[in-house]
């Protein structure tokens, strides 16, 4: 999703000849994209037979009700830790000097650019019992926990890779805000503190904004890190959905699923539409596109 | 490049497009096939043809395929191709459009059972020779066994002491005077055995297991509960017993073996074990019906099921299979007969008729 097609309603235009070249894109996403989307809705009201049933378990199965809430706050907390460690990174990455800058980038899209399975064995290495983490706790004296299997190591292995996600809408508005502006609120008298909280971060906010879109969207679709690093107790959407199909061939119960899914990023977009526009705010880049 | 040319690359893409669709449905003698001996193959008898055949991959496939697979080729001259992992929910889709690429699959009988006719072929025996084939281990109208493993109680012999651990299902339910922190099945669909491991602790006369009590099995692993943490594949427990994750695993000897190669000292025990078996099935309407009867008795023989399990560490199921062992895998050989015997056979039929029973209440547990 482009930031225009949020805020500013740019005026029509005709695509010209040029308009045969996006043929390609709309049948890759048309084929790839649209029909199984459309089969698997079909599938989830017709498998094994037509009607609701599918739905009626999403919504009656104690176990499927608490995979989708426990989907829910895993992203909303994966979100919300990104974006509270991203936004003073984001801030000194925006403010510094165009060297720093590029260090900066290269060092927050380095986790994103190695293999997800090496990243995430990586992490099993690091904190599992013997793990580096707890051999170096014990070496000091210090009483070892257990990561491995938990919730906490699921929002390590997160927000480790969704980090650019949140940092590059958050520097590329940052960017673009005249640090004049927060200065003249300090001339008036403001102190540096109130300056910040009452100026500059609500400038920044269309850019906390999208961050938050994008990451808490693909934080919904983790499957490898939670698979790996969390325990089957701690189940989210995409797994289950997995298990119905795979292990279980439920491809009725799977496809209720995936709808629970699709209608929750649709959900989520919603409300960040509503929300930007009841702020009056213009959304940040989507996804660092300006990278 | 001139039009002709053009053309004529479009129709020889065509052409081989085709010849894939059409897969290795080479014309085949099927009387060839018939009065088998295990092991044995007519010579030549696929001439032209590709047969395929799909496992759990990794270094697990390359075994079978060393030991069976390419032999059959070379033997009958059909052209072998591997594929995996084994996957039901591609199958069904392969039977769905009616392309069936899959000639014989290593699986699992409880699918193999729960979707016999259905997604899986029923098998005509009068094309298999089971006269060295086990009477005891699993075998329905639409697989047999591939090959042996335990899944039971292993423990930390460093943490228990050699012949210290949990020695039946009353000692791993018993956290007192076994404290430790036991792995076991997180998937919705538990490996069989997995309920009645908790009613033979329960008190349960084996004889007495089905139809099995769900909901008695459940509160009897809901007691241990604060105690368990969970795998969900082989390479999880595996990681789990090296990483000092677990100090008692309720798993699959293979991999138990393959932590202990890699310096974990897990041991296992009989009287708390069950002897499973992954199959050998043939998807529903392949267009190699015969040739995929006649891989699956030639993968029976002795000799390749003796090379099978040195390769794999997987136990034989040919009884005169003798496979060279060294000391730390021949604990772990299911197929001896003191192991066998003992062993409490699980009903697959029971289990795949009630997958969504099980199901619905092991992954409640879980949850």
């Amino acid at each position: 999703m482009a930031a225009e097609t949020v805020a500013a309603k740019p005026a029509r235009r005709s695509l010209g000849p040029y308009g045969i070249l996006v043929v390609p894109v709309v049948v890759i996403v048309l084929v790839a994209f649209v029909v199984p989307t459309v089969l698997v809705l079909i599938r989830s009201v017709t498998e094994p037979e037509l009607g609701l049933q599918n739905f009626q378990w999403l919504l009656t199965s104690e176990t499927a009700v608490d995979v989708i809430i426990r989907t829910f706050q895993l992203a909303g907390l994966a979100t919300l830790l990104t974006a509270v460690i991203a936004y003073p990174y984001a801030y000194v990455m925006a403010t510094a000097g165009p060297k720093m800058q590029a260090a900066m980038t290269l060092i927050v899209l380095l986790p994103f650019w190695s293999s997800m399975m090496v990243r995430t064995f990586a992490w099993i290495i690091i904190l599992q019992n013997n793990g580096v983490l707890n051999t170096m706790l014990s070496s000091l004296g210090l009483p070892t926990i257990q990561l491995l299997g938990t919730q906490t190591a699921v929002l390590i292995g997160m927000v480790q890779v969704l980090m650019p996600f949140m940092v590059l809408p958050m520097v590329s508005v940052m960017r673009s805000i005249d640090m004049r502006i927060p200065l003249a609120a300090q001339t008036f008298g403001a102190r540096p503190i109130k300056a910040f909280f009452t100026v500059y971060l609500p400038m920044s906010l269309p850019g906390v904004l999208s961050g938050a879109l994008i990451v808490f969207i693909l934080s919904l679709g983790f499957y490898v890190v939670p698979a790996l690093l969390g325990s089957p107790r701690q189940q989210i959407l995409p797994n289950a959905l997995f298990n119905q199909i795979r292990d279980l061939n439920n491809w009725g119960s799977g496809g209720a699923l995936a709808v629970a899914l699709l209608f929750t990023v649709g959900m989520a977009f919603v409300l960040v539409y509503l929300v930007t526009k009841a702020l009056g705010l213009k959304l940040g880049p989507v996804g660092g596109s300006q990278v | 490049m001139s039009k002709k040319f053009a053309l004529s690359l479009t129709s020889a893409a065509l052409l081989a497009l085709t010849a894939c669709a059409q897969g290795g449905g080479a014309e085949v003698d099927a009387e060839v096939f018939e009065d088998p001996t295990a092991g044995e193959v007519p010579a030549d008898s696929l001439e032209g043809g590709t047969l395929t055949f799909v496992s759990y991959g990794g270094g697990f496939q390359d075994g079978q395929a060393e030991a069976f697979a390419y032999p059959f080729g070379e033997e009958t001259g059909a052209e072998v191709l591997e594929d995996g992992p084994i996957d039901d929910a591609q199958l069904r889709a392969q039977v769905e459009a009616g392309n069936v690429s899959w000639d014989v699959v290593n699986h699992s009988p409880v699918y193999n059972e729960a979707y016999c006719d259905e997604l899986y072929e029923p098998l005509n025996y009068d094309l298999i020779d089971l006269s060295e084939y086990p009477e005891s281990l699993p075998f329905g109208d639409c697989y047999i066994s591939s090959l042996l493993y335990g899944y039971g109680i292993t423990y930390d012999a460093d943490e228990y002491g050699e012949d210290g651990g949990p020695q039946t299902w009353e000692d791993f339910f018993d956290t007192e005077n076994y404290p430790g922190t036991r792995s076991v099945n997180g998937n919705p669909l538990p490996t069989g055995g997995t309920l009645e491991a908790a009613l033979l602790a329960d008190g349960v006369d084996p004889g007495d297991l089905y139809p099995l009590d769900i909901d008695r099995a459940i509160a009897k692993w809901e007691e241990i509960e604060d105690d368990l943490t969970f795998w969900t594949t082989g390479a999880e427990q595996t990681q789990q017993i090296q990483g000092g994750e677990a100090d008692i695993v309720f798993g699959w000897t293979g991999r138990i073996y393959e932590g202990n190669v890699g310096g974990a000292n897990f041991r296992p025990t009989w009287d708390a074990n069950f002897v499973l078996a992954d199959t050998f099935a043939i998807p529903k309407d392949t267009e190699n019906l015969e040739a995929a009867h006649a891989f699956i008795n030639y993968a029976i023989g002795e000799t390749q099921q003796t090379e099978m399990a040195e390769l794999t560490s997987y136990s034989p199921v040919n009884e005169n299979s003798d496979p060279d062992f060294d000391e730390d895998l021949q604990m772990f050989d299911v197929s001896a007969p003191e192991v066998l015997d003992e062993s409490i056979e699980i009903d697959w039929a029971y289990w795949a008729e009630n997958i969504d029973e099980i199901t619905e209440a092991w992954s409640a547990f879980i949850n």
